[in-house]
């Protein structure tokens, strides 16, 4: 979708038109579900998540402002900023050793999507988690959250060059372990 | 490769299913419905009705507000628009009030003979006297100085009323003093005067009126006959 007709979809939900929020839920929220999945790898946490994001875009939709990177980068730092708050929720809940694992490690918690996903797709999984978490994030916010450069920048706080480099070390990475035949 | 890596991860989370996501959608729709600006007469008509309510309550505050009041600028602002009554009738109403309230205490101390309810209620009449002469600013000449006079009547009246009912209440008390007086003579004369009567009524009563008399009489006769006669006796026996 074009910017000018997603101005107009989130100008319409605005004024309260049912059909262009249906619209708008059903072109976002897979992205921020998925988002969301593969950062906390818990069906019911990206749940939550997503439900909790679109409750928040219902509340403040009326004083967002189309700036610079616009609606999406809008969209993907709420759910960013409820990502970190669900883990840090969690951290808080669990003992000390297991809590730092929640945040750094995905392999534990691999949900069954991967599990019964192509090869492919495991060996990706399980590179993704050694990866450094802002690489990570860019590779997440880039593939499940479909965000460009600049949008990934405006969620992370990161100048989009830097980004550009954040996610040239990333796959610079997964080539370098793929090629050696990393452990998974 | 750069290329087929980046389809594979996309393709990776493609694979991600899709959540159920119905009861969120519908949640989300009918918010955004329930934000629906309402058309504008309607979003007006609560708070017009909101500031009707305001105004009149204000308006209705102000309408016997006095010079130096929060509202006395609200009624002269109704007043220049003909709303608020003129300064006239707010003074001849809040002289009426204050005669009003120094008939009622009048009534209070002649018909009930309660001072403080009176005492009180007289009070009050100088007050509402106050504030009807605050509102005497307002008019000007004839209309002025007549009620000026009828205020300064009505003042007098009731400053001698309070006078009236200092007055009666020290006769009430006074009254009452006395009637609790005659009523301790009635019940201490019965209970023990026959006791008294007997044994020392008499002798008692004689030294009030004759006994001192009498007793000292007799004393001193008997005393100076009897000496008298101890020493004639005395001497005859020496003669």
């Amino acid at each position: 979708m074009n910017e000018r007709n997603l101005k107009r979809l989130i100008r319409s939900t605005a004024h309260g038109d049912e059909e262009a929020a249906g619209e708008l839920f059903d072109l976002y929220q897979p992205r921020v579900y998925r988002y969301a999945l593969s950062k906390l790898w818990d069906n019911s946490a990206a749940d939550d998540v997503a439900s909790e994001t679109f409750a928040r875009v219902l509340r403040d939709l009326d004083r967002f402002k189309w700036r610079g990177a616009g609606f999406e980068a809008w969209l993907f730092r709420i759910a960013s900023n409820l990502v970190t708050d669900h883990v840090r929720s969690k951290q808080r809940e669990m003992p000390q050793g297991d809590a730092s694992e929640y945040a750094e490690t995905t392999e534990l918690r691999t949900p069954e999507w991967a599990t019964i996903a192509g090869e492919t797709t495991r060996e990706l999984n399980g590179l993704l988690a050694v990866l450094p978490p802002d690489q990570r994030e860019v590779l997440v916010l880039r593939f499940a959250g479909g965000l460009e450069t600049d949008e990934i920048g405006a969620v992370m706080g990161r100048k989009p060059n830097a980004v550009r480099q954040l996610q040239f070390r990333a796959l610079e990475q997964l080539r370098d372990r793929m090629r050696d035949g990393a452990e998974i | 490769m750069s290329d087929k890596l980046e389809k594979d991860l996309k393709d990776m989370f493609d694979e991600i299913p899709e959540a159920e996501g119905r009861r969120d959608r519908a949640m989300f729709v009918a918010g955004v419905a329930a934000r629906r600006p309402q058309p504008i007469w309607r979003r007006a008509l609560v708070p017009a009705a909101a500031m009707f309510v305001v105004l009149f309550a204000l308006s209705i505050g102000s309408l016997e507000a006095s010079p130096g009041q929060t509202l006395y600028p609200l009624r002269n602002a109704l007043s220049s628009v003909g709303i608020a009554q003129e300064p006239v009738e707010v003074v001849d109403r809040a002289i009426r009030r204050a005669e009003v309230s120094l008939e009622r205490a009048e009534e209070l101390l002649d018909d009930n003979e309660d001072f403080a309810g009176a005492e009180a209620r007289t009070e009050r009449t100088l007050a509402q006297l106050g504030e009807a002469r605050a509102l005497l600013r307002e008019l000007s000449g004839e209309a002025r100085e007549e009620r000026a006079d009828e205020i300064e009547d009505l003042n007098q009246d009731a400053f001698r009323l309070l006078e009236d009912i200092d007055e009666e209440r020290a006769e009430a008390a006074e009254e009452a003093r006395e009637e609790s007086d005659d009523d301790d003579d009635d019940s201490s004369g019965p209970g023990s005067g026959s006791d008294d009567d007997d044994n020392s009524g008499p002798g008692s009563g004689g030294s009030d009126d004759s006994g001192s008399d009498d007793s000292s009489g007799s004393g001193s006769g008997s005393s100076g006959s009897g000496s008298d006669d101890s020493s004639g006796r005395g001497s005859a026996s020496d003669d």
